[in-house]
This record gives C-alpha cells, structure tokens and sequence, in this order.
C-alpha cells in the first residue's frame, strides 16, 4: 500500500515560498477560514506534516492545503513536510485520492468543494464510475446529471457565486437558475440575495419573476433591478430586511403579474366592503383557480357562533360577492 | 421535416425482423445505422436538438392504445391515444413533447406497429357498445413522418373497417400526400392544429404556415376527408385577437364548415419543469410571457378570466363562421366551460357523449 510507503517518509524542512499557493491538481478547499488553525498552530504547532509533491515546475500540495495556507499567513519560512518525488512511483491518482480521503475523514466538504473534487476525479476516472462510486461517498445523488452540473458549477461559476454556494446562503434552485445568467444579471441577483436576506423560496421567486420581466419587457435585469421603484425598497431606512424583502417580492409579482395581483386586492377590497364581523374570514381558492371560497369562523362556544353567524346573515351585498373579474372586460 | 434531416438511426437487436423497419431504412440510404443491445442506452441523444436527428426504431413493449391521460380536476375528453411513435421532428417553442421526452429526446418509431395492431383492434372490436376515438396526434405528429413511415397506409384501411372508432390524423403539416393516395375515408378524420400565424410563425418550427394548413386541409376535405381542427395552445399576445380572426376568416373561405366535425380550444399549459426547457431552448420565445398560475392539475396555465377571455372571443369568431361546428374545451373545468362556451357538459363523461354524439352524426 502506497499510503505505508509516504508514513515511513522523513519529513524534511521545505521552504514555503517554494510551495505553489493554488489548490493544485488534489486540492478541494473553497470557502474556509483560517483562523481556528491559526491559532492551534500559533499553541501547538503543526501536528501533521503536510503532504507535496515534488514537480519538475515545483512543490504542489497534496494534503495540508490549508496547514500551508495558515503557515504562510503567520509568516512561518519553513515547514516540515513530507515529500513524494516521481521516483516513488505514487501517481496523481492516488495523490488524489488520499487527499480526498483525508478530507472525507475529517471534515464534511461544502458543496464547492465537491465540484473541486468531482472535477479532479474527473480528470483521472471514467463518469460511470464517479457517478455510482465517488457521488454517494460526497454524499450527493448518484445522478450523471447532477455530476455535470457539480462540474459545470467548478469551471464556469465566479468565486463570488461560489461563495454563495459554499456558504449555504444560495438554494440549489437558486444556483441553477443564476447559473444560466450572464455575469452583470447573476451579479445584480446575488447582490439583492445578500442584502435582503432572502430565504430559500424567495430566493427561487425572486430570480423567476426578474427572468420573467427581463423577457417580457426586454430589458436586462441590471436594468429593472437600477428603476427607482426597487432601489427604493433597499433604501427605505423605515423598514427591515424582512420587511424589505417582502417589499421587493410584491413590487415584482405585480409587475409580472398585473391581472392576478389587481383580482385580489379587488376581492379583498369586496371583502372589506362587507364589514365582516370579527372573527369572520372570507378567503379565495389559490390563484381563483378552484371554484370555491373559503369561510372561516373563529368562536369560543356555541353563542358566540350563532351570533356571528346571524350577523353575517344580516350583511347585505354577501349574495354579490363573487370573481371580481365578473361584469369588468376581463 | 424530410428524410434527410436523419443523421443517424438506432435499430433495437430484433427491429430489423419487422416490415415497417425494412421499409424506413429503404427510405434513408446512407444513413448509418447502430444496432442498440442495451435498450435505450446508446440511442439517447444529449439534447432535444440532436434528438431530432436521431431515429431509434425501437420495439414497443407497452400498450399501444391508452387512454389520454386526462385529470379529475378538468373536464377531459375521454380520447384514445394510439401510440406509434414518441418524439415530433417539428420544435415548437411550447411542446410539452420537450419535458416528457427530456431523457429520451431522439425519435423514437415502434416498428412493431402492424404486429400489435391486431390487439388494438380486437380490444376496440370487443366493446360495440362504445365509440373510441383514436388519435395518433398525442406524443408526435400524425403526418410528419407519414412519407418515411407510411403509418396511414397501414392504420386507414384497418380502421376505415370498425363501426365503433374513428381515426384522428392531427398534424401541423401539409404531409398528405399518402393519405389522399389512399382509398379509404370512412371513420378517418383529419385534423390540423391551429393557431394565430404570429405564433405559427414565431414559436411552432418547423411546422407549416397555417394558411398552408388551410389549403391542405381544403384538399383533404374536397377529397372527401371529414375534417376536424384544434385550436390549441390558445395564447394572448399582442394583436391576438386579429390575429386568430385572420385564422378563422382563412378558415370561412377555404374549408366547408358542414364537414368539420369538431374543433377544439385549449390554452396553453404546461408542466413546471417545461419552463427553463423553453427558456433554454428558445431564447426568443414569448409564449412565457402570459400570466399564469398553477393550476389544480399541478400544470401552470394562464390565470382563469384569461382564459375564458380566449375561449369567448375564438367562440364567437367561430360562431359567426358556422353555428354548429362541435366545439369544445381541452381540459378545463365546468366553470370555464360555462364562462367561455355559454354551456358546459358537466363533467368529462358529459363531454364524452357530446363527441360522441358527433361521431355518429358524421359516420
């Protein structure tokens, strides 16, 4: 087994400056933040030597991406590491691999990390086999689909979006919709996603009605997003986030859905007209889509319903209530 | 759509035993053929657009005639759907074909059609009591690959025999040059799909003008086809309303309303997952454009005064053509029915026998 041929290594004294600084051909680190190793090592130094190998074009990491990352930031020169040379015979693969495994043993990849991975593997081994034999051990859908996109998300995504991805903050919907943009729409999208603290569902809503109204109105989403109406809502210092966010969302279902958004506020304004009595709530099916509405009663015993219900039978204009389309042109 | 718009062509390990299968190959020289061993591995082409150039001749393992898969939330028809191919070579923008067939997207032909087609028979032969209306048109297009398969020189002499089916033949094309050769007209209907030639023109690809549909259908009728014509997928957008009076006056002054025996309204629907299809696939589509809601069929379609909207308006332009023309609502609820048509069957069975009763009234 290679693994006992790189534990019996020495490790030596490597100067760090000699050890290239980008994830290299085995790396599978996005989006992780130094400090926690800082400070071990700053306590205890570094318990594991990392592992590099040894290029004709220099040092690359194999394992320890991160243990050299934080060395370097604490300004440490040198660094004991063991070192494959070509002569070992321990081909990328299994360079691969190990790293993968290690990280496997560790530590749960985010899901950039696993387009890291899924990418490299991709280099080395067949789809079949990624899909049915690294996929469930990522934890991900054994899907050959979903490896495309893992893969796409690795060579096309900027590392802004990857962000978004890694830290959890952009639903998958969300990424695959964004993921078709051009780069000033998806950076339009991902800038309102952040500030407003959109979640999961308006997320998705979000980008479907701003696509919408970019095709519909052929402008572009920088563009729609620029008009005063919505700048205003993130400017608005009166409301909070969420506020804000649900701001944005109604502007834009009106917007793209002008006739439905006017029905119900319509209905609704019907409904109020009635001077329901309290506890009373009149509701319309989704969308007016099915044939029925809804009547709720809240009461506390059987006097309190029969009043509310002789009150409501005393309303005049109830016979009227109906699709407010109805008599209009629509 | 002509032959040589096949790149290649997938054959299932047997295929070749099968008449239909000697006989399209006869009609593609040239084109090269890979034996498929693995069903359905090799023949899935990666996107819908290379599909179209791929032809897998496939055996057919599941029933040939289904029930058109209809919901309890809308009033449905009560069709029957003969299966003989999967896949169109036209590309409309909207065709839900594009979501159903996304892993599957090639041509596919079931070459072992005149080997099931007894069973097909026997089944419908087996319930006099009942009238099956069969259509070919649910999964390709009737007549788009009649040339290179010749499907209606197989199904109109078969089916012209029964006293209780008729044959829809329901195309966008003007592919009628082996169903005029033939002899047989009795329970065979042609059908043509129609729409406002704004949209025929923008989003149905492939397909022919509608006024070349008129004038095909003109033809078919003078040779003594009972038509039928199926306004489907209804979509609002600017200028609609001359758009589909245009399509209906085409209609005034070539067909002869006496021999239509139906005509079909529905808007456009879709599955939610059809939706980043379209946006990806056609890019300057707008049949995206309308407001929409999901409906109790989990499909999204338009919202509902829109709808009663369309139907209402092409009504009354087909009202005004011809009085009785047997029109009817593709799966919408008794509501709409009453809001759009002025009258509603109640509920699909209701439907059933009104088409029903068309057909008796026609053969």
């Amino acid at each position: 087994m290679y693994i006992h041929k790189i534990m019996e290594m020495a490790p030596r004294q490597i100067a760090l400056n000699k050890v290239d600084d980008s994830p290299g051909p085995f790396g599978m680190s996005f989006g992780f933040t130094l400090d926690p190793l800082i400070r071990s090592i700053r306590e205890v130094g570094v318990i594991n030597p990392p592992l590099l190998k040894s290029d004709p074009e220099g040092l690359t990491i194999v394992c320890g991406y991160r243990r050299i990352m934080a060395l370097k930031k604490l300004k440490v020169e040198t660094a004991a590491c063991r070192v494959i040379f070509e002569q070992d015979g321990i081909l990328p693969l299994k360079c691969l691999l190990l790293n993968l495994h290690d990280n496997l043993a560790t530590r749960s990849l985010n899901d950039v990390e696993k387009g890291m991975a899924l990418s490299r593997l991709d280099a080395w081994v067949s789809r079949k086999e990624i899909v049915q034999r690294y996929m469930p051990l990522l934890g991900l859908r054994s899907h050959e689909k979903n490896l495309r996109f893992f893969l796409e998300m690795e060579r096309d995504f900027g590392a802004k979006i990857k962000m978004f991805v890694a830290e959890g903050r952009l639903s998958w919907q969300a990424v695959k919709m964004v993921s078709e943009m051009d780069a000033a729409s998806r950076s339009a999208i991902l800038k309102l996603i952040s500030e407003l603290k959109l979640n999961i569902n308006q997320q998705s809503q979000f980008i479907d009605y701003l696509v919408d109204l970019s095709f519909i109105e052929d402008r572009s989403i920088p563009q729609i997003l620029e008009a005063e109406a919505f700048t205003a809502i993130c400017s608005d210092l009166q409301s909070n986030r969420p506020q804000q966010a649900k701001a944005m969302l109604s502007k834009l279902r009106t917007r793209r859905n002008p006739s439905i958004v006017s029905a119900e506020k319509q209905f609704n304004r019907m409904v109020s007209d009635l001077n329901l009595p309290d506890g009373i709530q009149i509701s319309t099916p989704p969308f007016f889509e099915g044939e029925n509405y809804k009547l709720e009663v809240f009461f506390k015993e059987g006097r309190d319903l029969k009043t509310k219900l002789e009150g409501l039978n005393r309303i005049g204009g109830l016979a009227e209530l109906g699709h407010p389309w109805k008599g209009t042109s629509k | 759509m002509n032959a040589s718009t096949i790149k290649r062509i997938f054959q299932d390990e047997g295929a070749s035993e099968y008449s239909l299968t000697r006989h399209i190959l006869e009609q593609l020289p040239g084109v090269p053929v890979h034996p498929v061993r693995e069903e359905g591995t090799d023949a899935q082409s990666k996107t819908v657009g290379t599909g179209k150039e791929t032809l897998y001749l496939q055996r057919y393992k599941g029933d040939f005639l289904k029930p058109c898969p209809g919901t309890r939330e809308y009033i449905c028809c009560g069709y029957q759907i003969l299966n003989l191919a999967a896949n169109c070579p036209l590309d409309c923008s909207y065709c839900i074909l594009q979501s159903y067939f996304a892993h599957q997207p090639c041509l596919r032909v079931f070459v072992n059609l005149e080997e099931r087609l007894p069973d097909v028979l026997d089944l419908i032969e087996s319930q006099p009591g009942r009238i099956f209306r069969v259509g070919t048109g649910e999964f390709t297009d009737s007549l788009a690959l009649d040339p290179m398969t010749c499907w209606s020189d197989m199904l109109l002499p078969r089916f012209s025999r029964l006293k209780n089916a008729v044959l829809e033949l329901k195309t966008k094309t003007t592919r009628i040059s082996r169903v005029l050769a033939s002899s047989y007209r009795d329970r065979i209907i042609l059908s043509w799909s129609l729409n406002g030639p704004q949209i025929s023109a923008r989003e149905e690809k492939g397909a022919a003008s509608i006024r070349s549909r008129i004038e095909a259908a003109k033809q078919c009728q003078s040779e003594g086809f009972i038509l039928g014509f199926h306004f489907d997928p209804l979509m609002p957008y600017p200028g609609w309303k001359d758009d589909y009076a245009r399509t209906v006056e085409l209609l005034d002054r070539e067909i002869d309303p006496r021999g239509v025996i139906w005509i079909s309204m529905g808007s456009f629907r879709f599955m939610p997952a059809l939706k980043p299809i379209i946006r990806k696939r056609h890019p300057n589509s707008s049949v995206l454009n309308g407001e929409f809601i999901l409906g109790l069929d989990g499909k999204i379609r338009y919202f509902k005064p829109i709808r009663i909207e369309l139907y209402s308006y092409v009504r009354q332009l087909l009202e005004t053509w011809h009085s009785d023309l047997g029109v009817y609502l593709c799966m919408e609820s008794d509501e709409v029915w009453r809001a759009g048509m002025g009258w509603s069957p109640g509920t699909s069975s209701g439907l059933r026998e009104y088409l029903d009763q068309q057909v008796v009234k026609f053969f």
